[in-house]
């Protein structure tokens, strides 16, 4: 009993996902043909990592639980999941617990040489998962993520390197204890470090893999991936940022600007709903980028910020996932046949990403505004609210035939995952406050 | 200066510039079997470095993993892929130039680190054997890091054989 309790909140959350995992894996032959029982098993898994996690601190408390919940709604869609053969849905589960794993042990693991092993095991069931999914595009689109996640992972290795031969350990970077004369090593270490992390928010100019990825893979999956990606990354470079401002925050508030403008370009121009919002993801990227560069404030708004995008983008994803891995363009939303419930949730999903008050997305592009305004003053914050307005402008093209939608009475099978994220962005929609404390302490503020 | 550390330094400085002709080779091959076999060498190199700096079981481990394993399934995979073996004559100026300037930046790196850092140099060279150490290290300091690495290397497996399985 003294064992039990003597085990870290996180480890706790990643051994019994460890153990779904394996659960998953000696039942595969059985499980393939059950899908119900499968994702059954995965959702238990997942409500129990949840558990140690609330014995947890405030950090820990918001990365695992935006995580479970990713991996939640991820879990929910498997048996409906768009997969090239049907008979792996057992291996999808199981790289869901193992992808959701490495998302916690990346946000709050307790040295650098961990957080880079699970950031490794988030990237390779990403790529995985992506690459599973029906059609041609999704295994190109894979290979390309897993080169530049490699390619960005050898950078990160290599400024672990640098940080050891810096101050000798693989602790997370904390000011003032640092060698003066070891300032730059440990500066260009911090850098790409920072660098290997920024590849899974997916900002200005790490954001080819990931794009191709949120495009290409089956929805359900596709969500999952950008998700548990967001959330481990914001959480991880809050945490190398809060250590390391000097190097770190201009560098952020820089790539933060930049994919605004990018993001915001690249989704205008856009003539279809799943290329739209993985653009538009850079946008929101460069949002929570800027905001980690503003300070113990900052840092706040950014994970408030991730938590709401987080459940915002699920909602999104889970209400497309059914319908294949293929373009899902403007003009033909009406024709594609949604059910009620999912162009409800896509509506929701679009009006809280264009921040249309009072959903959730509003509060939340409020908080970075402010964070912003108060760190840097005027013309940042300018880009930050020219990229929101026009986020409003891609956001809401659909929304006209997703409302005739609402009103067809289209019959489909049930959407537990819809309903789950899209109770999750009530909620928040209704509880910002709450939402915002949680942030605050999880950034010790 | 003893007779053992001339040798150590003829040895180092006689791998070193083969190291650096065989990256500069295998960058340059226009044909990837004969890319594959100059990055042999080059492993194979640091395997020296990694003795002559008395770190044995990184040097075995070196031999093993890179020189005997990744580079067999490398060859096997440029051999199984068709019409692949060839390079295209020339890659893109913008792949090239920034191929170079990333290059560069490593390289740039590497040198201010090792002029800038003050290093440790042992009066003599360690004589023992290092994989004990890294053993206890391993189950000790590092054995969180160790078991997820197994979580990382199972998740490479799922995804190697859900892949690579027919339907």
């Amino acid at each position: 009993m003294n064992v039990l309790a003597s085990i870290p909140p996180p480890l706790g959350s990643v051994l019994i996902l460890v153990l779904g995992t394996l659960v998953i894996l000696l039942l595969t032959g059985r499980l393939s043909n059950s899908p119900t029982i499968l994702a059954t098993i995965g959702v238990l898994s997942l409500l129990g990592a949840a558990l140690p996690a609330m014995g947890g601190d405030a950090l820990t408390r918001v990365s695992v639980l935006g995580v479970v919940a990713a991996g939640l709604v991820g879990m929910l869609l498997v048996p409906s999941a768009e997969l090239h053969n049907s008979t792996q849905r057992p291996e999808v589960a199981a790289l869901i617990l193992l992808g959701s794993t490495g998302a916690i042990v990346l946000a709050t693991a307790g040295e650098l040489l961990s957080a880079a092993l699970g950031l490794e095991t988030l990237s390779l069931s990403a790529a995985v998962l992506v690459a599973l999914g029906r059609g041609a595009r999704p295994l190109e689109a894979a290979f390309r993520y897993f080169v530049l996640a490699a390619i960005s992972f050898a950078a990160l290795v290599y400024g672990l390197g640098l940080l050891l031969l810096a101050t000798g350990s693989f602790a997370w970077p904390r000011p003032g204890v640092v060698d003066p004369t070891y300032s730059y090593i440990w500066t260009i270490g911090v850098l790409l470090i920072g660098l290997g992390f920024a590849y899974k928010l997916a900002v200005f100019p790490l954001l080819w893999g990931p794009l191709d990825a949120y495009t290409a893979g089956a929805p359900g999956l596709a969500g999952f991936v950008m998700a548990a990606s967001k959330i481990a990354a914001v959480v991880a470079l809050a945490r190398l940022a809060a250590g390391a401002a000097v190097p770190m925050a201009p560098i952020l508030i820089g790539i933060g600007l930049v994919s605004i403008i990018w993001g915001t370009f690249g989704a205008l121009a856009q003539r279809e709903v799943r290329r739209m919002l993985a653009y538009s993801t850079v946008a929101n990227a460069g949002l929570m980028a800027l905001a980690l560069g503003c300070g113990p404030e900052g840092r706040a708004a950014a994970i408030f910020f991730v938590v709401i995008y987080v459940l915002t983008i699920l909602l999104a994803f889970a209400a497309m996932a059914g319908r294949g891995t293929g373009p899902l363009p403007f003009g033909e939303v009406r024709g594609e046949g949604l059910s009620a419930t999912r162009a409800l949730g896509l509506t929701l999903a679009l009006l809280s990403l264009a921040g249309i008050p009072p959903t959730p997305g509003f509060w939340a592009k409020l908080a970075i505004l402010d964070a912003s305004w108060s760190a840097l003053g005027f013309w940042p914050t300018l880009v930050a609210v020219i990229g929101g307005v026009a986020g409003v402008l891609y956001y809401l093209r659909p929304l006209p035939d997703l409302l005739a939608l609402t009103r067809a009475h289209v019959s489909s099978a049930p959407a537990p995952a819809v309903w789950f994220a899209g109770a999750a962005v009530v909620v928040l929609g209704l509880a910002p406050g709450f939402a915002y404390a949680v942030a605050r302490l999880a950034i010790g503020g | 200066m003893a007779a053992t550390d001339v040798f150590v330094a003829i040895v180092f400085y006689l791998v070193a510039a083969t190291m650096i002709l065989a990256g500069a080779s295998m960058v340059l091959a226009r044909n990837m079997v004969r890319s594959a076999l100059w990055l042999v060498l080059t492993l194979a190199g640091v395997a020296v470095m990694y003795v002559l700096l008395s770190a044995d079981f990184l040097a075995v481990a070196q031999i093993l993993v890179y020189v005997g394993a990744i580079m067999i399934l490398m060859l096997f995979a440029i051999m199984l892929t068709p019409n692949q073996v060839d390079l295209p004559s020339a890659a893109p100026q913008a792949q090239r130039i920034s191929a170079a300037l990333t290059a560069l930046a490593v390289f740039g790196i590497s040198v201010f680190v090792m002029l800038s850092h003050r290093w440790n140099v042992r009066a003599v060279p360690l004589d023992a054997p290092s994989s004990e150490r890294l053993g206890v290290l391993l189950m000790s300091t590092y054995v969180l890091p160790f078991e997820i690495a197994s979580l990382l290397l199972t998740a490479g497996m799922i995804g190697a054989i859900v892949i690579a399985r027919e339907e």
